[in-house]
């Protein structure tokens, strides 16, 4: 999880104050919608109907086209073909799966052999094929352009591909999804939405963690005390001098909450966490967020 | 021709219970060939109905076919198109996905 290039650009995104941490502020909210801004440098492979492309092609904001709340790059659709085209350096299909019709084009590579020509004549109308690719945008006209085209034998995979676009449809809007989290999906969604709230939200907020005390809740590792005394350290001054704060700073700023047990624990905690570190001596810690 | 993505034209996914929503319609409908008898052929579908097939050309030499035609009648089908899924298909599978298709949870992903 944590070895895609996005993490790092959502733990930078907290630099510029850009919206990383606030959506960390809606209890729980965390593994869902912060994942928004690591789809960005993500490549995705959606299984999508011809019906859903559409409607995202025409909801579309900016350059990127968006299916239940996810940005899509590759997509895999099934379809029948119902004509195909040659046209010097690219070969063009219209492809229908039911829900409606799509313009798949497929570049011909320069070293076109007869294997190629071969498995091209494969893709005649009437057909089923499986197709992967992305959406361009060129123009006026949405069409996909293919990296791979195959025809499909097994016709069970029809029902398969159909039904992978609906658990990935569900999964998406209820299972690990952003607002409908809380909501939560079937008992089959349970399991994969606990290893992402793991994965995505542990991570990136102990990790990184944002200047506000909101990052840290509970649910991530640290208790009550530990996440209360890691606002200290979070606060600004805190954050400004070379030194941190000492032990004994926390226990002023804490107006008489915790005992110099209480927070030395909670200290201990977050050094080994490592939440913060020691500067000039072993009494004064800085936060590694700064 | 058709350019880009168009879904004016949809051709739902349906088994013989959903057929008489379709009355009229354009339709994919998909079993197993009972028989066959001249342009007529019976077919049993996904939920185990038994629907009557007008044939435009002659019936696939197959066990399953999908079908492409406009409804009739609740139990019959004239075809225009149909296409082959050889002899290994799971018909209960795909009736699963008729009725998820045509649900209303899920039936924007489908149909306009």
């Amino acid at each position: 999880m944590y070895g895609g290039g996005g993490n790092f650009e959502a733990g930078a995104s907290q630099f510029n104050g850009a919206g990383f941490m606030p959506t960390q502020g809606n209890a729980g909210g965390g593994p869902g919608s912060s994942k928004k801004s690591f789809d960005s440098k993500q490549q995705t492979l959606r299984a999508v109907t011809i019906k859903q492309l559409y409607d995202a092609s025409n909801n579309r904001v900016d350059d990127s086209l968006v299916i239940d709340g996810k940005e899509i790059t590759n997509v895999t659709l099934v379809g029948k073909v119902l004509s195909a085209s040659e046209s010097g350096l690219t070969y063009g299909l219209i492809i229908d799966d039911g829900t409606g019709t799509a313009a798949v084009k497929i570049w011909i590579s320069d070293d076109d052999s007869e294997s190629d020509r071969q498995r091209r004549a494969e893709w005649r109308p009437g057909m089923y094929v499986r197709v992967h690719g992305h959406i361009s945008s060129f123009g006026k006209a949405q069409e996909v352009i293919a990296f791979n085209i195959r025809p499909v034998l097994d016709h069970n995979e029809i029902t398969y591909h159909f039904l992978q676009c609906i658990f990935q449809h569900v999964h998406l809007t209820k299972g690990g999804g952003g607002a409908a989290l809380g909501a939560g999906g079937g008992a089959a969604m349970g399991g994969v939405k606990q290893e992402q709230a793991g994965g995505y939200g542990g991570a990136p907020a102990g990790g990184f963690g944002g200047p506000p005390a909101a990052g840290y809740n509970p649910n991530q590792g640290l208790t009550p005390i530990q996440s209360d005394i890691m606002a200290f350290f979070n606060a600004p001054d805190a954050q400004n001098g070379d030194a941190g704060i000492s032990i004994d700073e926390v226990l002023a700023r804490s107006g008489g909450r915790y005992s110099l047990v209480q927070v030395r624990e909670a200290v201990d905690a977050l050094q080994n966490e490592g939440h913060i570190y020691s500067t000039i001596d072993e009494n004064h810690f800085k936060s590694c967020t700064c | 021709m058709a350019t880009g993505l168009d879904i004016t034209a949809p051709c739902p996914r349906v088994n013989a219970q959903l057929m008489g929503e379709f009355v009229g319609k354009k339709v994919r409908l998909v079993g197993r060939i009972d028989a066959v008898e001249g342009s007529t052929m019976r077919l049993r579908t996904s939920d185990d109905g038994t629907v009557t097939v007008n044939l435009q050309g002659v019936a696939p030499q197959c066990q399953f076919v999908e079908v492409e035609g406009v409804v009739n009648s609740p139990n019959s089908l004239t075809e225009e198109s149909s296409c082959s899924l050889a002899d290994n298909f799971d018909l209960s599978n795909y009736n699963e996905l008729c009725k998820l298709a045509n649900s209303p949870q899920y039936r924007h992903m489908f149909l306009p």
